[in-house]
């Protein structure tokens, strides 16, 4: 427990930082939404209509002109992509911060199995993953109140599911990177993210890479794939999650067993 | 109490490899309880592989290490309860305040060691206010040292300890050792300076290239057969360690025009430097 308030305490700053730019640009997008909405009438049609660039950002299949829409394109792209991010951060430079600050030697000589450790860290970082989209979700329910609209609770609630799922298994997979690497895994991570979100990408772009969906948690959490059937592909968040705690598992009995540098 | 049980450490055969690079082979140490044990050897000689295998730090690829009767490794949890480890290298975690580096180690071990650790930041003379990455490399080894002996542990596993603290602290550093040695804990000192090895320690190794080359008490292994021969003849003065048979040395000597020859029992130092030339 002392390593896990450690872990909350050496992070939350950047927890903070991150927490405030993503929540607080969700709730300025929204807060604009009422004035573009005015003018967007003829130009929803027209994003809606530009090809495979609609297509790439789910526009083809959700209305930017409504607010569930707008919240879902704008607002979902600062959350994913910076929800994505920070659960690379947290989980790319959770073991590996120890070999490179040199702090290993004194961590992993506390009389505590090392199994131990590597837990309380990863749930440390899981559980700041868990209160970033709490946060995030709170914030985009009270940009909705502010503005007067009305959440579509169902499509809302099962979009912020899905993120949560989508972060906790790119932070299982950056985890097990910082397990691997001796030095620091961050930008590994943050391009593991980042390919992941550009996997999607193509998914919504052709046919011929549906089969990517399989591989990439940004496709069945975004809100173009979830808004207009009002339901999450369960069956692609179970396979995630195998895939994440399998990387987990991987990288914390590997970080067990490895030399310390 | 049993052979092993009597060793504060004890190795057999103790190995790594790095790969193919040699880290440690054949290590044979033997640390009563109770001693103050000087570990001797130049950087690289395998001193904080030794002590990283005997941690549980890095795997040791064959030999057993054992330490206060316990088998390294399989009770790694039981033996870091009563070892206290300061590492070669005083690094801590960015923004952290003195206090709370120690209030989290301590905590760590589940243990409240304020009493003792106020008692210890006071003789070090260390701030507990400033944060750790604003602290000079004495300070932050002073820090190591108040987290390492806290919690008032049997054992004290000390890696190049005092490289970075003044001479004043140096002197407080080992009285406190010192005292901790007399309650009774085993003190276990990897150094390169042989004169702190020399003043405080009963037993010591001498490591090279990974193999321990000589181990036995400090005043044994300063008077070994090694001499230092200091000789005038009327082309100079000469200067140099001699191991091997008087006789030899001395009809060698016979054969110079000798005006004057001292053979006395050189250093630590020069001992140590000998075995390493």
């Amino acid at each position: 427990m002392t390593l896990f308030l450690h872990e909350w305490k050496q992070s939350s700053k950047m927890l903070l930082i991150w927490t405030l730019v993503v929540a607080g640009m969700t709730f300025v997008f929204m807060l604009i939404f009422p004035q573009l909405a005015e003018q967007m009438g003829d130009m929803a049609n027209i994003y809606a209509n530009l090809g495979s660039f609609s297509a790439a950002f789910g526009m083809d299949r959700i209305n930017i002109a409504t607010p569930m829409g707008f919240y879902g394109i704008e607002a979902g792209a600062m959350i994913s992509i910076g929800g994505g991010m920070l659960a690379a951060l947290l989980g790319g430079n959770s073991l590996c911060k120890e070999e490179g600050g040199h702090t290993a030697e004194l961590l992993f000589t506390m009389p505590h199995k090392r199994i131990c450790l590597i837990f309380w860290k990863a749930l440390a970082a899981g559980t700041m993953i868990i209160v970033f989209n709490l946060v995030c979700t709170l914030v985009g329910i009270g940009a909705f109140l502010c503005i007067g609209e009305e959440v579509v609770w169902k499509e809302f609630l099962l979009y912020h599911t899905a993120q949560l799922f989508m972060q906790l298994e790119i932070g299982m997979f950056c985890f097990c990177i910082s397990a691997l690497l001796h030095r620091t895994s961050i930008g590994v991570g943050i391009g593991v993210a980042m390919t992941f979100y550009f996997l999607q990408m193509f998914v919504n772009i052709t046919d011929k890479a549906a089969f990517l969906k399989y591989f990439t948690p940004y496709y069945y959490a975004d809100a173009s794939n979830i808004f207009p059937v009002a339901a999450i592909e369960w069956e692609l968040v179970a396979l995630g999650m195998v895939y994440g705690i399998a990387a987990a598992l991987t990288g914390m009995f590997h970080y067990a067993r490895k030399d310390i540098k | 109490m049993s052979g092993t049980e009597k060793f504060a450490i004890e190795t057999r055969k103790l190995e790594k490899y790095y790969g193919r690079s040699r880290g440690i082979i054949d290590i044979d140490l033997q640390v009563p309880r109770g001693d103050f044990f000087g570990f001797i050897g130049p950087n690289g000689a395998g001193k904080s592989t030794t002590i990283r295998s005997l941690l549980g730090l890095i795997t040791p690829t064959g030999g057993e290490a054992f330490i206060l009767g316990r088998e390294c490794g399989r009770s790694r949890t039981d033996i870091l309860k009563k070892v206290g480890y300061m590492p070669s290298e005083s690094c801590f975690y960015d923004g952290i305040k003195v206090k709370d580096m120690i209030k989290l180690t301590a905590g760590m071990r589940g243990k409240d060691c304020g009493q003792r650790a106020a008692q210890l930041c006071d003789r070090l003379c260390l701030d507990v206010h400033k944060r750790v990455d604003e602290l000079s490399l004495g300070n932050r080894k002073k820090v190591s040292i108040v987290c390492a002996l806290q919690h008032e542990p049997e054992l004290y596993i000390l890696d190049e300890p005092t490289a970075g603290l003044d001479p004043l602290m140096q002197q407080e550093f080992f009285t406190l050792l010192q005292e901790c040695n007399d309650k009774g804990a085993t003190i276990f000192l990897s150094s390169h300076v042989l004169s702190e090895i020399q003043r405080y320690c009963k037993n010591a190794a001498i490591v090279k290239e990974g193999r321990i080359i000589r181990k036995g008490s400090v005043k044994e292994l300063a008077q070994s057969n090694v001499k230092r021969v200091e000789l005038t003849t009327p082309s100079g003065r000469e200067s140099f360690l001699y191991s091997g048979e008087m006789s030899k040395l001395i009809s060698q000597l016979a054969q110079k025009e000798l005006m004057d020859l001292t053979i006395t029992e050189p250093s630590l130092d020069e001992v140590v430097m000998h075995y390493y030339e």
